[in-house]
């Protein structure tokens, strides 16, 4: 499923919440997403994908910044906030495959490098996931997480905002 | 609801899994299974107690590559237990979505799972890599296919302006006018993804398939039709289960099929083109012609060529459905409050062939029993045959490339387990090896 919150502009940050919302903590990313939609006017114009990650190569192309969260599966202590930018970010491999002919956030990455399709910086949060079993809800130490990785975020979308500079490096490179 | 879409995103997600056991003895291949994790099966149980008309919608959860089809089925499975028939400016909206569906699903396939079997990349990120222009040609078609089921079902990857009887809305003619410039735009592409697919190299197979699709009256199948063969059969939709039997194998959860007496068959893209190559539009016709792809394609490689070519013939249908189209007088055609048990079945020409619903309805219009055989069940039999004839071909393959060949032979029938393939696991099993 793919719905954006109001007609995408090229011009404005994009949050991308990517999972699946049945697969307990896999669904971490679609609530971070609906957390930063709920900001009032200062929101980032936000996207759930569940389906077509090749959905993202035109949502994202153009911005200045596009942010995706997911989960994801490191080895670190569930609810963990992982940042990762630029070059580091097609080294990711999704939690589960989140489409369903198997195209990772790393091949949406690849592809829309290959094809001059990145936003101007793409930055990814991944968050450690525990409990990937059938079923709704995150699971504690994922759902204690959420705020942190909203707190981030919204920094983030700041600093990209008012010009300041950030920890990362461009995605064109 | 909420135990509905539970299992139906956990089914979805997990479609993609599969594996392949290849047992040999000598030169002999004693056992080729491929294991399917197949969806339907557990939807059917999922639609008893469910209302009638819920059927569209819950089944179009099964594929997030195929929701049209799904829904197509359970429609006319529906439409015939009532009784009622839908025609006019409604069939043809069917039509259109079905051709976006198409467009979107065989341009997925061809481009970025398929392609890089053939110019020997691992995947399409790399092919992209070094084939930029094409892989864009690839997705902008996908686009053209899915903003069409946009347009015509409310959204792209689960349709829900599809309803028993027709749909929720009907778009105006403006509105579908507008959509002209978009289809405009990818017959080119269309057409120049013929012509690139048919210059490929292809491994000379010939397989001896027997061919089951759907044949229509005057034109080529997608929501109705005769089921038909290359040996002579011709059945209606309502004797389908008494010609092809489902059955339960060993290795697998998922059921296999035969025709009855003959063994297994293969539905799809080069069945259909098979048996329906006379009902092509003119551009794909004389493209097909062009690029000389045989009246009759049994080398499996050549799929990727007829998925072009249904690619062709998807956008000039819709063009031809759109420039005609005058805007039913109403959306959906009513259905009658339910009173008595019906049961009704209908089949549908899926982006990966036949797909069949058959269901009981009780008198308070819940349903009581619900049977689909979906495509990929349909050709899982006929995979494995490739698979053991591919690997007695191969025998002196080391085990890497010919695990490789295998993928591909499988990826040549674009299962619904082609994401999986890219993860298949396979067991090769040699007497001797210890294994």
């Amino acid at each position: 499923m793919t719905s954006a919150s109001r007609a995408p502009s090229t011009l404005r940050a994009l949050v991308v919440g990517l999972g699946n919302a049945q697969r307990r903590d896999d669904g971490v990313g679609l609530v971070v997403a609906r957390s930063l939609q709920a900001g009032g006017d200062r929101a980032p114009d936000v996207v759930e994908v569940s389906d077509d990650l090749l959905a993202l190569l035109d949502l994202w192309a153009e911005r200045p910044l596009a942010i995706v969260v997911d989960a994801i599966r490191s080895g670190r202590p569930p609810g963990t906030v992982v940042r990762l930018e630029g070059s580091a970010t097609e080294a990711i491999p999704a939690v589960l495959a989140t489409s369903t002919h198997g195209l990772s956030l790393a091949d949406g990455v690849g592809l829309g490098r290959a094809l001059g399709r990145l936003p101007r910086r793409l930055v990814v949060y991944g968050i450690e996931a525990g409990d990937l079993a059938v079923g709704w809800g995150l699971s504690a130490p994922v759902e204690r997480a959420v705020p942190e990785a909203v707190a981030q975020i919204r920094d983030e979308l700041l600093r990209s905002a008012t010009g300041s500079p950030d920890r990362g490096t461009p995605t064109h490179a | 609801m909420t135990d509905r879409t539970i299992a139906v995103d956990y089914l979805a997600r997990v479609e993609g899994e599969g594996a392949l056991t290849v047992r040999i003895h000598g030169r002999t291949v004693e056992d080729v299974q491929l294991r399917i994790f197949e969806p339907p099966r557990f939807f059917e149980a999922f639609l008893r107690g469910r209302g009638y008309a819920e059927a569209p919608d819950i089944t179009a959860r099964i594929c997030g590559i195929c929701p049209v089809a799904y829904q197509m089925s359970a429609c006319h499975a529906m439409e015939r237990a009532y009784g009622v028939r839908v025609d006019g400016a409604i069939r043809e909206l069917r039509r259109l979505l079905y051709c976006g569906e198409w467009i979107e699903s065989h341009a997925l396939h061809l481009y970025l799972l398929h392609l890089p079997d053939f110019l020997g990349y691992p995947d399409a990120v790399r092919l992209a890599k070094d084939h930029p222009r094409e892989v864009a040609d690839g997705l902008a078609l996908k686009k053209v296919g899915n903003a069409l089921m946009q347009l015509l079902g409310g959204r792209e990857i689960h349709p829900i302006n599809v309803r028993v009887g027709g749909f929720y809305r009907a778009p105006s003619r403006e509105e579908l006018a507008a959509f002209r410039p978009q289809l405009e735009a990818a017959l080119p592409l269309a057409e120049a993804t013929v012509r690139l697919v048919a210059g490929l190299d292809f491994p000379a197979v010939e397989e001896d398939y027997e061919f089951v699709s759907l044949r229509a009256e005057d034109e080529y199948p997608m929501n109705e039709g005769a089921v038909v063969s290359n040996r002579g059969l011709r059945i209606s939709a309502d004797a389908f289960e008494r010609e092809f039997e489902e059955f339960q194998v060993p290795h697998s959860h998922a059921l296999q099929s035969v025709h009855r007496g003959s063994g297994s068959y293969l539905v799809g893209p080069l069945a259909r083109y098979a048996l329906n190559r006379d009902r092509l539009s003119p551009r794909a016709t004389a493209l097909a012609r062009e690029v000389g792809l045989p009246e009759s394609v049994r080398n499996p490689f050549q799929s990727i060529v007829v998925r072009a070519v249904e690619i062709l013939y998807a956008v000039e249908e819709a063009l031809r459905i759109l420039d005609a189209y005058v805007p039913p007088p109403t959306a959906s055609v009513p259905m009658p409050v339910p009173d008595h048990p019906v049961s009704g079945c209908a089949i549908t020409e899926a982006p990966r062939g036949m797909l069949y619903h058959r269901y009981r309805v009780g008198a308070t219009g819940l349903i009581e029993d619900a049977k689909i055989v979906a495509p990929t069940s349909q050709n899982q039999k006929r995979i494995e045959d490739d698979l053991r004839h591919l690997v007695e071909r191969s025998l002196d393959l080391e085990r890497a490339p010919l695990t490789d060949a295998c993928e591909r032979a499988i990826r040549n029938h674009d299962p619904c387990i082609s994401c999986a393939t890219h993860f298949l696991s396979l067991d090769l099993k040699r007497e001797g090896d210890g294994a």
